[in-house]
């Protein structure tokens, strides 16, 4: 059984990998439950901002009951490296990999990578909702037993358990199937901040909601859950987060920018919701972000019933099925 | 730069060694009771680790951007599918100290800004031990996974790759008061904000592979370490010459940049043992339906319906043939056919004898003592400056050189025993790049 949410959001603005090291093992073994890494290709503010990816592989391996939750950008990267680092940080984490969507809205990102002028967020959502879609299509583009290695006949795969996603959007296609095996959570868990209107969109499609402040609870899915963005940990009492899992809400999401908001986190916020038994953090050594979510691992949509082997076909199928499900 | 190995192998070159991961080839042998995931993080932690204990220069991962096929079906003979590479080495950035970290990572399918930011990252997290292999892919199969799509002519790769490494140092370069940087070129224009302070190695070590002519001036230009072919030892020097004789026009020392052939293996306690040993892996490594998926390669027709313990095909072997996408084909597959069918009529051999027999990458056989001296034979006379290692096992693929020959050459004193210095650039004996905005250049 799942408990409350405490997510950590933390700026990936220091070069000094120990600093990622101490926050989140602490944070880890005081039963934080996952870590965002922000991250953009513009960063408007911040001077100093490493590769969020980078940041989750090396807590991989030595973490283990946290989820690692980098922000990667849809708007100027490739859908198909995207996806497979997603999908490395599953199997390095053994389970614990979630995504954290964002787009690039400003001329700056822009000219960063001088491939596309920039557009309406709008635009930009509708397109990340497509960034979403083939992400899901490609982590499942291998089904889970595909590997053999049948002596007998030669075969490292048995291919007709390999899928080609054929998924052709407006702005991109891709063909697949993925570079990489089908991840040990089968899909790692989407999460998106619903900080701006047009993120709206692409809501029916994440995982996991993060909602800013504690105002209206967005109409949830089932298999998805809600947080809280409560802002800097120094500013958030526990009776508050108390409060919001009385009103139904999944979890929080608090932000540790500084010494002070750690120990506000490890000291302050932490023990009454441990005392409350809310949350546990010898609970789930082994346990992959998913189970720690309460979230099913989903069926591969390429292996359902009624889908057959290998062909562009079952990409169409494939679609229309999360189609209806949504 | 003193130690102990230097003043016994005082006077003689010192080698570089790397250990590539098993690829997504037939050299990786997946059937053996001893190979382990490909996939899984352990295995990449536990060959890294192999590699570190062994004080190897760095661990390099290959890259992979779309499965091969034969006849329009994904090839399903070989270890298909792998984990991708910055990734894996962020990873490993956290469970290793000393060991470089190099990436194989296309600079067709890439930006520049996302590169640097990428490569710059791993530098920062793992206390300056990147490096990039460059590689480039012009072909329309690769494209259909990506929004670029399409196709680059074999130059306009080239000079992609070469201008997409300065665009990068352009950005390593930034000042770093501001990280303000512009870039313009055939390919990029790009301006704006880097985000990275200064990188440990002021630019991650920056590897080329590829014999091509196009290939040695983006070395000769570009590229601290080159991954090379191995071959006679008359073929190693004369690579070694012309490549180090180009670096002088581009302002660069013979030192700077450091050229390493990819090497197999194989150790026994004695020569004979060794030789066995070997036999027993290049079988392994083409079973009957891998060596009728060599020959379609070679042949550029389809073969599924042949024997492969039965005679070479009568056919003449096509030139233009789509049956295989995703690997490179012989370059002259009329003459390597030729040869195939005289080697055969002359031993009798079969189809997979023969793709046996053609396939040897076997590059150093025999007992420690035999194997570290032909290693540091090719090295002392100018054929190499140190080799990278392809096991074909994972990932113990490498035990047997990390405990029995790397021992002999360091007795020999032409290997480190002990990490000098913390960087790849300081294994290599490399210079800090004059263009890096570091203070503390050395």
């Amino acid at each position: 059984m799942s408990g409350y949410v405490v997510g950590l959001e933390l700026a990936t603005d220091t070069a000094n990998p120990g600093y990622y090291r101490r926050v989140v093992t602490a944070a880890e073994a005081a039963g934080v439950t996952l870590v965002t890494l922000s991250d953009s290709l513009g960063a408007p503010t911040a001077r100093l901002q490493l590769d969020a990816v980078g940041v989750a592989g090396l807590l991989a391996p030595i973490t283990h009951r946290i989820g690692l939750v980098p922000t990667v950008t849809t708007t100027h990267t490739e859908p198909f490296h995207l996806q497979a680092q997603i999908a490395s940080i599953d199997f390095a984490s053994q389970g614990r990999a979630g995504w954290q969507v964002a787009v690039s809205s400003t001329q700056q990102e822009a000219d960063q990578v001088g491939r596309r002028q920039p557009a309406a967020p709008a635009e930009l959502w509708r397109e990340a909702g497509e960034v979403i879609e083939v992400s899901r299509l490609l982590w499942d583009s291998w089904e889970d037993d595909a590997e053999i290695r049948d002596e007998l006949t030669g075969r490292f795969i048995d291919r007709d358990k390999l899928h080609y996603v054929d998924y052709i959007g407006r702005s991109f296609s891709v063909k697949g199937p993925s570079i990489v095996p089908r991840p040990p959570q089968g899909q790692p868990v989407i999460v998106l901040e619903l900080a701006e209107q047009a993120a709206a969109a692409v809501a029916g499609s994440a995982d996991v909601l993060i909602v800013q402040g504690a105002v209206q609870r967005p109409e949830q899915r089932p298999a998805q859950r809600v947080l809280a963005d409560l802002g800097a940990a120094q500013q958030v009492s526990p009776d508050a987060a108390i409060d919001l899992h009385r009103a139904g809400w999944d979890g929080i999401r608090v932000a540790v920018r500084d010494a002070a908001d750690l120990t506000a986190l490890l000291d302050r916020l932490l023990p009454p919701l441990r005392a409350e038994q809310l949350v546990n953090p010898r609970g789930g050594t082994g346990r992959t972000l998913r189970n720690a979510l309460g979230l099913p691992r989903p069926n591969n949509r390429f292996a359902a019933p009624g889908a057959t082997a290998a062909g562009p076909a079952d990409g169409a199928a494939a679609r229309r099925v999360e189609g209806a499900l949504q | 730069m003193t130690s102990p190995s230097n003043r016994r192998g005082a006077g003689k070159q010192q080698l570089h060694l790397a250990a590539h991961f098993p690829g997504v080839n037939n050299t990786t042998v997946w059937s053996d009771p001893e190979s382990r995931s490909q996939i899984e993080f352990r295995s990449f932690a536990e060959l890294a680790a192999t590699a570190e204990r062994g004080l190897f220069d760095f661990f390099f991962l290959a890259e992979g951007l779309r499965l091969r096929e034969v006849n329009g079906r994904i090839h399903d003979l070989d270890v298909v599918g792998r984990p991708e590479s910055l990734t894996v080495l962020s990873a490993l950035a956290g469970v290793t100290e000393r060991l470089g970290l190099a990436a194989t990572v296309n600079a067709t399918f890439n930006e520049p800004y996302e590169l640097a930011k990428r490569f710059g990252t791993l530098d920062l997290l793992s206390g300056g031990r990147a490096a990039w292999n460059v590689v480039t892919s012009s072909d329309a199969f690769t494209g259909e996974n990506f929004r670029r799509g399409g196709y680059l002519d074999h130059a306009d790769r080239y000079t992609r790759a070469a201008e997409a490494v300065r665009a990068a140092r352009a950005l390593w370069d930034s000042p770093a008061d501001d990280g303000q940087f512009r870039f313009t070129g055939k390919h990029f224009d790009i301006s704006g904000r880097f985000t990275l302070p200064e990188l440990p190695q002021g630019h991650p070590v920056v590897i080329q592979a590829g014999d091509s002519a196009q290939g040695r001036d983006f070395a000769a230009a570009e590229a601290d370490v080159v991954f090379t072919r191995h071959g006679s030892l008359a073929a190693g020097q004369e690579f070694y010459r012309d490549l180090k004789s180009r670096l002088p026009g581009h302002g660069r020392s013979a030192e700077s940049l450091k050229i390493m052939p990819g090497v197999s293996v194989v150790v026994g306690d004695t020569d004979a043992e060794a030789e066995e040993k070997a036999a027993h892996i290049r079988r392994q490594q083409v079973s009957g339906a891998t060596a009728l998926g060599l020959a379609q390669l070679l042949w550029g027709i389809d073969l599924s319906d042949r024997d492969p313990d039965g005679p070479l095909p009568a056919e003449d072997p096509v030139l233009d043939s789509a049956v295989v996408q995703g690997r490179v084909r012989p370059t002259d597959p009329v003459g390597t056919v030729a040869r195939w069918r005289a080697a055969a009529a002359e031993n009798g051999w079969t189809l997979r004898e023969t793709v046996i027999a053609q396939q040897n990458r076997q590059s150093f056989i025999g007992s420690p003592e035999t194997v570290a001296t032909a290693m540091d034979e090719f090295v002392q006379q100018r054929a190499a400056d140190g080799y990278i290692l392809v096991p074909h096992l994972t990932p113990g693929g490498l035990d047997d050189v990390v405990e029995r020959v790397v021992p002999v050459l360091q007795e020999r004193g032409v290997f480190r025993t002990e990490y000098v210095g913390s960087t790849l650039r300081e294994h290599l004996g490399l210079p800090r790049p004059k263009g890096a905005r570091s203070s503390g250049a050395a």
